[in-house]
């Protein structure tokens, strides 16, 4: 796939040129949810971790506020987190969710001129049509918005809503890639499905995928990963929680930039 | 704090840049509520309120564009504009304003933050309301992030005043919901917050540690005493509040620029409220059962259910209806209410049950254990877990109890706040 100079450039912060691969922690929860476990002071916990990571997806606050922290030749590059969610919002939270709502945060322009490296967008499954429809609509048009300023768009696939089972749950994730590659998407954040499925994705999608994960791969899983043709990982905020993640992070970002 | 050298030297305008610390003066009530005395007067109240020396002072547009004599000149207070309009004063069942009242809670965006900052604001303040309905809070939320997309471009800081409000929001999860709600609105861009005190120190401390940026408590309705106000001042600066910004405590005080001055002596000077008024105690509001009264109609459950839980019935009630049987007929009934007798507070094992100093029960939900204690030690019957095993119990509605209001036959009464 052909994109332009200032993708190119971006999306080599986010993906390193060299090997292919991308290690990406998503620190964005606390927009919907407030502060959580290992991210209760946002400076702190990613001042440990912006050397040992490709990427680091942070709400338009945080990026504005503590930019100091990202970016650069050495750390890891901003992603802004350009939506809203109440789906965050379970029982345990003191105001569980009983509508789901998604709107836009963020403008790709404000992204940029925020220092963003490239956007993260979600696309929300399985919810009802007009609900999907405008879901559509909003991704589509940060794309083409996104083309015309040279901003990487990630689309992350949840395939989440009451529609959604274990039947059609993989189906689910083919369909949303299949519609984030005629939307425009120049990354697709993909949950964890089955070896086959990450193969066929990986084999079929030409823009990098990238597998959420809450918790850091074993070595046979990290194997499956880069085998399936996938470009890398993204660790939800579950990584703050496990003790001495720093030096955990760093063996992980070692071994996903040295396989090749 | 925020990058951009605009928002810097205009935070600085606003932050007294030695201490890091603002009093600032909320006068923006005159286009969503009555129009109060406060309101009529707010040149010749606002007069006062400068003598005093606040650090900022948040009005509307229009109030702007016809006192900017007020804010102009070395010395004067930084010049804040409410952003934002909305109706919740005059909902129907609000005690504040209802010369027209409305059913629906409404909020819209009324000036650009370029129009502020045209108008030599040094920064604006919108609201965020959060409990209400989801998809109200959602509105909320993208209204937060345009507005604060607006202040980045043109480096004009962006206070949001999170605000929790709505059925769901009750004693038992308003701390909790409005530290959540802190951090959320810093993670859509805000640069400093304007919020309601949580009840005591050791939540507002976790709400100020959690936002990561300088929080400012806010009055919200006009205390019985100065005192009051005072002493919630004291309480937010040692959780490491950055300041305050008072309305009504002040623009209705018998003496503006003295209540100014004080709560400047308590942010600035780092004085104590005995320092400033000299010592004293209090009482707080309490619930009594006026026997005699009840006819046993149970309206006051039905009023406690729906005002905490937006539902129709009475098995979710807060205080019971008690009847005497004889001959196994109910007879005389009689309202069971919290006494806050501190039965369960001592019950507790793990201390997550407190009366807090703004006289309510408070529960820590991160040290309960669910065991129920406080339940069986409850002699009225009037606590009780709800489906997470929490307890839940009176909060007196943070002093205006439904059930009071809505009992036909004064059964219940308020035993007001008396000062030793």
């Amino acid at each position: 796939m052909k994109i332009n100079a200032g993708k190119t450039i971006r999306l080599g912060d986010l993906v390193n040129p060299g090997d292919g691969h991308s290690v990406i922690i998503d620190t964005s929860i606390p927009a919907s949810i407030g502060a959580v476990e290992g991210l209760l002071h946002f400076d702190e916990a990613v001042a440990q971790i912006n050397t040992i990571c490709d990427g680091i997806v942070v709400n338009p606050g945080q990026l504005e506020h503590r930019a100091e922290l990202l970016g650069g030749a050495h750390r890891a590059a901003p992603m802004v987190r350009m939506d809203w969610t109440n789906y965050y919002r379970t029982e345990d939270f003191c105001l569980p969710a009983k509508m789901i709502h998604r709107v836009m945060i963020s403008s790709v322009a404000d992204a940029l001129d925020s220092g963003a490296t490239a956007g993260v967008v979600r696309y929300l499954m399985g919810f009802n049509d007009e609900f999907e429809a405008e879901n559509v609509r909003s991704i589509s048009l940060t794309a083409k918005e996104a083309y015309r300023e040279s901003l990487p768009i990630f689309v992350e696939l949840c395939p989440i809503g009451e529609k959604v089972n274990q039947h059609n749950f993989e189906g689910t994730i083919q369909l949303g890639v299949a519609c984030m590659l005629e939307i425009g998407a120049d990354g697709i954040i993909i949950p964890e499905c089955s070896p086959a499925m990450m193969q066929a994705i990986g084999s079929w999608a030409d823009i990098p995928v990238i597998l959420r994960l809450s918790e850091i791969p074993g070595p046979e899983k990290l194997a499956a990963i880069f085998q399936a043709g996938l470009s890398g990982i993204l660790l939800s905020e579950e990584i703050f929680r496990v003790q001495d993640y720093a030096a955990a992070l760093k063996e992980l970002f070692f071994k996903v930039h040295t396989r090749s | 704090m925020s990058s951009s050298s605009g928002k810097t030297a205009r935070l600085n305008r606003l932050f007294n840049p030695s201490d890091g610390r603002a009093v600032c003066v909320a006068a923006d009530h005159g286009w969503m509520s009555d129009p109060t005395p406060n309101v009529m007067n707010l040149r010749k109240i606002l007069g006062e309120v400068i003598q005093g020396k606040p650090d900022g002072i948040l009005v509307s547009f229009g109030t702007a564009q016809r006192m900017t004599d007020l804010f102009t000149g070395k010395g004067r207070p930084a010049l804040i504009i409410r952003a934002d309009w909305m109706n919740m004063p005059r909902l129907g069942g609000s005690n504040v304003s209802n010369i027209l009242p409305v059913t629906n809670f409404k909020k819209k965006a009324t000036s650009f933050a370029k129009d502020a900052l045209d108008m030599g604001a040094s920064a604006i303040t919108i609201y965020y309301f959060i409990g209400y309905s989801d998809e109200f809070e959602a509105l909320n939320i993208e209204q937060s992030a345009l507005f604060a997309q607006q202040c980045r471009k043109i480096g004009l800081p962006l206070i949001i005043e999170p605000m929790a409000v709505g059925g769901p929001v009750t004693g038992v999860n308003i701390a909790e919901t409005l530290i959540a709600s802190g951090r959320i609105a810093a993670e859509l861009g805000a640069d400093a917050l304007k919020i309601p005190y949580t009840g005591d120190v050791h939540t507002f401390k976790k709400l100020v540690d959690e936002a990561g940026v300088p929080v400012l408590v806010l009055g919200g309705a006009k205390s019985e005493n100065p005192r009051d106000a005072l002493e919630l001042v004291e309480e937010a600066m040692q959780a490491g509040a950055a300041g305050t910004v008072f309305g009504r405590n002040v623009t209705k005080a018998s003496d503006p620029r003295k209540m100014v001055a004080d709560i400047y002596d308590l942010v600035h000077l780092g004085k104590s409220v005995d320092e400033i008024v000299g010592k004293q105690r209090y009482e707080h509001v309490r619930l009594k059962a006026v026997s005699q009264n009840c006819t046993g109609c149970q309206i006051c459950l039905l009023a406690c259910q729906s005002s905490h839980t937006g539902s129709f019935g009475e098995s979710r009630a807060r205080l019971k209806v008690k009847f005497e049987i004889k001959n196994d007929e109910p007879r005389n009934s009689r309202p069971v209410v919290c006494t806050l007798c501190g039965k369960c507070v001592e019950a507790c094992p793990n201390h997550a049950l407190k009366i807090n100093k703004s006289g309510y029960l408070s529960l820590y939900p991160e040290l309960c254990n669910h065991c129920g204690d406080c339940v069986d030690a409850c002699p009225f019957d009037v606590i009780w877990l709800d489906e997470n095993e929490l307890p839940v119990f009176c909060d007196f509605c943070q002093g205006d109890p439904h059930c009071v209001r809505a009992c036909p036959a004064n059964a219940l009464e308020i035993i007001n706040k008396v000062r030793k």
